[in-house]
């Protein structure tokens, strides 16, 4: 079985060839960042799989199960991001400049908005 | 938000104070927007509003030079200084300072992993490094070792240790597997202990007592020093591993678990701490408390009983695991799973039993073999992001962990609130684990956990059983249970600090040590002064 990070590690790099194409490869650096910020301080809460990630599983209450996951949704402004982010919010709380830089920030906005693969995406 | 100052301060000698410690880290490295930047240097998960206790600014230190430096402001201004590393210690009062008006110190820009040693298992940090970092670095190199976590894996290894946080592999009793600190004194003088002292030694990292006085407890849970690096010894990866659950039917079954469980963990037949986890928390874990519940008064038992149907689990869960080979797992494995079966209505599940989808044994599972992962923070949700947690230590025995259960929620449910408990098994005694749980929007369940939390420390200590650790709000407290000789433990710790730290200005208060030199109305004032 193909572990989904090896996935989507495959699914990032094509995204950030992509990306470099268009502005730069300085883009997917910072992309290539982003999930590692991701990985320290946000996938564990926010990872999809509502019964082991605490905030996807509140997520599923007060929005919908839909809407749980974070990852890839385009609904949630760069603005609302950074605020939750660095306020904190109801049972989250909120990240230092010195865990998330205000760079750091815009780079794992970036990516959590982004859309997220599929497993056919990730194997292509 | 109001701007807070340090006790006694003029604004505008602390507006100079705040210009030399901008040319020390930077000017982006200190941050002074209470409504902004210091937000996050605000605990929002205790008993008290969420700005109670508001630092004057937090400065972000990024090498032992740079503390060496704020030092020598901060004994020039008096400015109180609160140290933090990963910054995480919920449910204790977070990244908060002790006081309004204190300097936050953040070294988690400090977050090198100095060493990975895989032959003699260990590695040497910075205050800064998480356990997922440390985790993803050992995966990165291949190395065969493992890592033990706290529950949340987002934590840091030297505020954990420090704090005197558990885990869960055989190496879980964090300060025991630590092994040398480099500490930076008050007068800016840096201290290595044990082996490390040497010049040239071959085993700062692997021996724990070098020559004379073993001095890294003192800075463990204290304010006589800021730890800068520590060295962790780290598990090699076991051939076999078996992680398992026995499941128990009445509430009373809990004496015999606990006797059944001495004897298994003092001989070290069981290499883990097993958790003796009540179906309260194993449920509170994986569910919204509104899908079963939607009053704000305690969940009723029956309803309860629904939620062990739903998730398969009993009125106590014993998690552990079996670490070795399989020859050796072959022989344990038997007797503990006939002494833990021996108990009427026991289940046993191994690795396989349980549903894919079931939280619990997948995060212990994944624990109990050091891998980090924050599935048990869920528990912030089940009251609404308020949690405070108790650790009375009870000797491991039937009769006092009954005692200690019974007396527990008799208070939880005198203030109205799910009692959700777990005991960990550490050995000769047990840490009886209380999480309190509330929605901190409320004005009055935050009054209730607060009377709550200070009637559990009362009452603990009225039975013998000592706090681990506390909450900011509660240090003075527990500090004040610790009093037999006529104080003399605290005034041990009071001739350290006035030695150590004349100028007073490391973590004042900490576990209710405060600097002599202070007024009596600038100790245990949160408020601070401020405009």
């Amino acid at each position: 079985m193909v572990r989904p990070r090896l996935i989507f590690r495959a699914w990032l790099t094509g995204a950030m060839l992509l990306i470099a194409s268009g502005s730069g490869a300085g883009e997917a650096r910072k992309l290539e960042g982003a999930e590692r910020t991701w990985a320290f301080y946000c996938e564990g809460c926010h990872a999809a799989g509502i019964e082991e990630h605490p905030g996807t599983l509140r997520l599923s209450y007060t929005r919908s199960p839909e809407l749980a996951a974070i990852r890839g949704r385009q609904d949630l402004t760069p603005e609302y991001l950074r605020q939750i982010v660095r306020m904190g919010y109801l049972e989250m709380v909120g990240f230092r400049k010195t865990e998330i830089s205000d760079d750091e920030l815009e780079a794992l906005i970036k990516f959590i908005r982004l859309p997220v693969p599929t497993q056919a995406q990730g194997e292509k | 938000m109001k701007r807070y100052y340090p006790q006694g301060m003029d604004p505008a000698r602390f507006d100079q104070a705040v210009k030399e410690l901008q040319q020390v880290v930077g000017e982006e490295w200190v941050f002074m927007d209470a409504d902004t930047e210091l937000q996050p240097y605000l605990d929002r998960m205790s008993a008290k509003p969420i700005d109670y206790r508001v630092p004057s600014i937090a400065v972000a230190a990024a090498s032992v030079e740079e503390i060496q430096a704020v030092l020598t402001i901060a004994r020039a201004y008096s400015l109180p200084l609160w140290s933090t590393g990963n910054g995480r210690n919920f449910a204790y009062g977070g990244p908060a300072v002790m006081q309004s008006g204190y300097v936050h110190l953040d070294l988690k820009r400090m977050n090198r992993i100095i060493e990975v040693n895989e032959d003699l298992a260990y590695a040497v940090v910075e205050p800064g490094v998480s356990y997922y970092q440390l985790y993803q670095h050992i995966q990165e190199k291949g190395y065969k070792l493992w890592i033990d976590c706290a529950a949340p894996g987002w934590g840091g290894l030297i505020g954990n240790a420090h704090e005197h946080g558990a885990g869960y592999t055989p190496y879980g009793d964090h300060f025991t597997f630590q092994n040398g600190t480099e500490v930076v004194l008050s007068d800016g003088s840096v201290v290595r202990t044990g082996p490390w002292a040497m010049n040239g030694s071959k085993t700062p990292h692997i021996v724990k007592y070098g020559y004379g006085p073993y001095l890294d407890g003192m800075f463990t849970q204290g304010n006589f020093g800021i730890i800068t690096k520590a060295g962790f010894w780290l598990m090699p990866e076991p051939p076999a591993y078996k992680p398992f659950l026995f499941t128990y039917e009445r509430d009373e079954d809990l004496h015999q678990i606990m006797e059944i469980l001495r004897p298994l963990k003092i001989n070290q037949v069981i290499p883990n701490s097993p958790l003796v986890e009540h179906g309260r928390y194993t449920c509170c874990v994986q569910a919204n408390r509104e899908d079963y519940w939607t009053e704000r008064t305690p969940v009723p038992e029956p309803v309860w009983q629904q939620m062990y149907k739903d998730f398969d689990v009993g009125a106590w869960n014993v998690y552990g695991a079996l670490y070795g080979t399989d020859e050796t797992i072959a022989i344990t494995w038997p007797m503990v799973k006939q002494a833990l079966l021996s108990i009427p209505g026991a289940r046993a599940f191994e690795q396989g039993d349980r549903p894919d989808n079931d939280v619990s044994w997948n995060y212990r599972e994944k624990l109990m073999r050091g891998e980090p992962n924050m599935s048990e923070f869920a528990m912030v949700n089940w009251g609404g992001g308020g949690h405070l947690n108790f650790t009375p230590l009870t000797p491991s025995s039937g009769a006092h962990a009954t005692t200690s259960y019974e007396n527990m929620a008799k208070i939880f449910e005198k203030y109205g609130f799910d009692y959700l408990t777990e005991f960990v098994a550490a050995g000769r005694a047990q840490i009886h684990m209380l999480i309190l749980a509330f929605d901190p929007r409320d004005e009055d369940e935050r009054q209730r956990a607060d009377a709550c939390s200070r009637e559990i420390i009362l009452e603990a200590a009225r039975l013998g059983f000592g706090e681990l650790k506390a909450n900011l709000e509660y240090m003075d407290l527990v500090a004040g249970t610790y009093n037999n000789m006529d104080n003399g433990l605290a005034k041990l710790n009071q001739k350290l600090k006035d030695i150590l730290d004349p100028a007073g200005i490391l973590s004042p208060g900490k576990s209710g040590i405060w600097p002599s030199g202070w007024p009596e109305d600038q100790k245990g004032n949160p408020q601070g002064n401020g405009d």
